[in-house]
């Protein structure tokens, strides 16, 4: 393996890691606040990439305005999910148990296959994009032997505005106190005046809408979308999120930077050494084997106390 | 004489009559020649993995999501023996028995793995447990995605492992096979949910820390539970495909995994007879809504388990539990 190919490979891995470590920061809100293991994540996001794809074809509009209409849907659909999914089960909950976590873990499940199979139904199963729009003035730049598609860029800009905003939020607003309080301890924040109920709503709310945005960066990055792009992002952002430790935002973008550097690394070293058609599937293996590792070794993540 | 009637009134209780009446309807409609042999294959792999699930998921309540990793281990497993090994296939040829004689060898083999890796990953509780079995199932997936190919790049495009004429067997066979598994794999639910492991489970399940305590070996009875799991899934994964005529990674698909999970959850959780209501439900369901609305069945079916969740999270066996019916409450007599 060259020099070039170790520098493409670990380019194109942070590129991807940028993106990654995104598109798990709403999955480790809700997660780590309400502990709901959103199941459904990879295809939440590709209801955010649909409505801007949908909203670009269809209407023509920008996707920097669509991407404004998906947040806005986001807050609406995480109302939803909230009084119609969740509520019922962690609602009331102070203490989750065993069970009622199985309980939020099997609806997030049901509403995944029905979500996926939507897709299929109503959208098909044919690649879906923005066709040949891109950010700047070219669609390609080229560095050297490197050639990075614009659009990745933008993805990357937007990821990391996405986090920073996010951290933001949760470190610095009255909002982001109550929710880490809730996180804490919702019997304790109850106590003081906070409602665990509104808290958890919010959440929901707000984890829903970022990853939905995020799936504009799905977009991006991936060029094109199918209904199974999610089979990918959802496992993955598992990892991430298992790697960060739970309702860690910076800890699960940390995540996504590693998970996509090793990725980019064994994917580029596999195909030296064994045979470039099996790189990918290996690669990917290897990530879902850090996340077994994880879970064993290191259940409270990389940054956890 | 006593033993004689003892066994009598045990088998003249709803579930293992249900068994009994599962198991002889199968064989009356294969006898009259009722509905093609594929349909009651199928029928009968769906009741046989949701029966392997509820063994580890309906008894301890540790959801697994990954158990399709034990069915594809199988099926490929299977697959590659008789493609390479000539005495497996001869010895599969020879019928029902014989594809049972094979597939066991897939079985234990997906055992073994579910023992190494239960040991590990059962110490996980809750979300952690079930996240691992899908980390578990994505990292099989892709090893298998990204070496089947290259043991035979003619024959295993795509890992694709199609078996040729002279691997595969007669729709008779198989469908002798799938009802032996099925028969099995009911046989087995019922005899660990009357003994005392099967007790030591569903300890686990109310309370395990308390269970501990009491003096229940709560990890070498999930590891054992998650093992007999692993076992029949991949003994009924590997009859599946061979009726199939191959096996691909769509094998190692979550769907699978959503077959099992929406049978117990429908049927009702960590019941004998949940797995037989849901998978006949399913089974029903699945074609029915297959037939009138193809492509919208999967919607349609998330949207009913997502209901029975939040509105009756016990499933059907669970609401019959909670009458009474002619002085006998039905608690007492629905395992």
């Amino acid at each position: 393996m060259g020099l070039a190919t170790f520098v493409i490979s670990i380019v194109h891995g942070l590129l991807w890691g940028v993106v990654l470590g995104a598109v798990s920061a709403g999955l480790t809100l809700i997660w780590g606040v309400m502990k709901v293991v959103n199941v459904a994540h990879g295809e939440v996001a590709l209801l955010g990439s649909y409505l801007i794809v949908g909203l670009y074809c269809a209407l023509g509009l920008s996707p920097y305005i669509a991407l404004i209409i998906a947040l806005a849907s986001g807050l609406a659909v995480g109302i939803a999910m909230y009084w119609g999914m969740l509520h019922k089960l962690v609602g009331k909950v102070e203490v989750m148990t065993l069970r009622v976590e199985m309980s939020t873990l099997l609806i997030m499940f049901a509403f995944s296959v029905a979500i996926t199979n939507s897709y299929y139904y109503f959208i098909g199963s044919e690649p879906k994009g923005l066709g040949l729009w891109h950010f700047g003035p070219k669609s390609n730049i080229n560095i050297g032997y490197l050639v990075i598609r614009t659009n990745s860029i933008l993805a990357c800009i937007l990821a990391v505005a996405l986090v920073a905003v996010l951290h933001l939020l949760l470190a610095k607003t009255t909002l982001g106190k109550a929710i880490r309080a809730v996180m804490q301890d919702a019997q304790a924040a109850s106590l003081v005046g906070i409602n665990p109920v509104k808290i958890k709503m919010q959440t929901t709310m707000i984890s829903i809408a970022v990853t939905m945005l995020s799936g504009f960066l799905i977009l991006l990055h991936e060029t094109s979308i199918i209904p199974g792009t999610a089979a990918l992002y959802t496992p993955l952002s598992f990892v991430i999120v298992v790697l960060g430790g739970l309702g860690n935002i910076m800890g699960s973008f940390v995540g996504g930077l590693i998970i996509g550097l090793v990725y980019g690394l064994s994917k580029a070293v596999i195909a030296s050494v064994f045979n470039p058609l099996a790189s990918a599937p290996l690669a990917l293996s290897i990530a879902f084997i850090i996340l077994v590792l994880t879970l064993l070794f290191k259940p409270e993540g990389l940054f956890g106390r | 004489m006593s033993s004689f009637s003892e066994l009598k009134a045990r088998l003249l209780k709803p579930t293992p009559l249900l068994i009994i009446l599962l198991i002889a309807a199968v064989a009356v409609a294969r006898l009259l020649n009722l509905t093609t042999l594929d349909t009651m294959t199928i029928f009968m792999y769906f009741i046989a993995i949701a029966a392997s699930l509820n063994l580890i998921m309906g008894f301890t309540g540790y959801v697994s999501f990954g158990h399709c990793v034990f069915l594809g281990i199988g099926a490929y497993i299977y697959a590659l023996m008789v493609y390479y090994v000539p005495w497996a296939n001869a010895l599969q040829k020879t019928g029902g028995l014989g594809i049972i004689a094979v597939a066991l060898i897939a079985a234990v083999i997906a055992a073994l793995v579910a023992a190494a890796v239960g040991l590990a990953v059962l110490r996980l509780r809750g979300a952690f447990f079930a996240i691992a079995t899908i980390g578990l199932d994505f990292a099989v997936l892709y090893i298998v995605m990204g070496t089947v190919p290259f043991i035979n790049p003619e024959q295993f495009y795509g890992a694709q492992v199609i078996l040729p004429s002279r691997c595969l067997v007669s729709k008779t066979s198989t469908f002798t096979a799938m009802f032996i598994t099925m028969a099995l794999v009911l046989a087995t639910n019922y005899l660990v949910r009357k003994s005392r492991f099967g007790m030591g489970l569903v300890a686990i399940n109310e309370d395990e820390d308390a269970a501990e305590v009491m003096g229940v070996p709560t990890a070498k009875y999930k590891t054992l539970a998650f093992t007999l799991s692993a076992f029949f899934t991949a003994l009924a994964g590997a009859v599946f495909y061979l009726n199939g005529g191959g096996v691909s990674p769509e094998a190692f698909d979550l769907a699978h995994t959503v077959d099992m999970i929406v049978m117990i959850v429908i049927g009702g959780l960590g019941t004998v007879s949940g797995p037989i209501v849901g998978g006949i439900v399913y089974y029903w369901l699945y074609d029915t809504l297959l037939v009138h609305y193809p492509g919208v069945n999967l919607i349609i079916l998330g949207i009913i388990v997502g209901l029975i969740i939040l509105f009756a999270p016990e499933g059907v066996v669970g609401i019959l539990r909670r009458y009474e019916f002619k002085g006998v409450k039905l608690r007492e007599v629905l395992e």
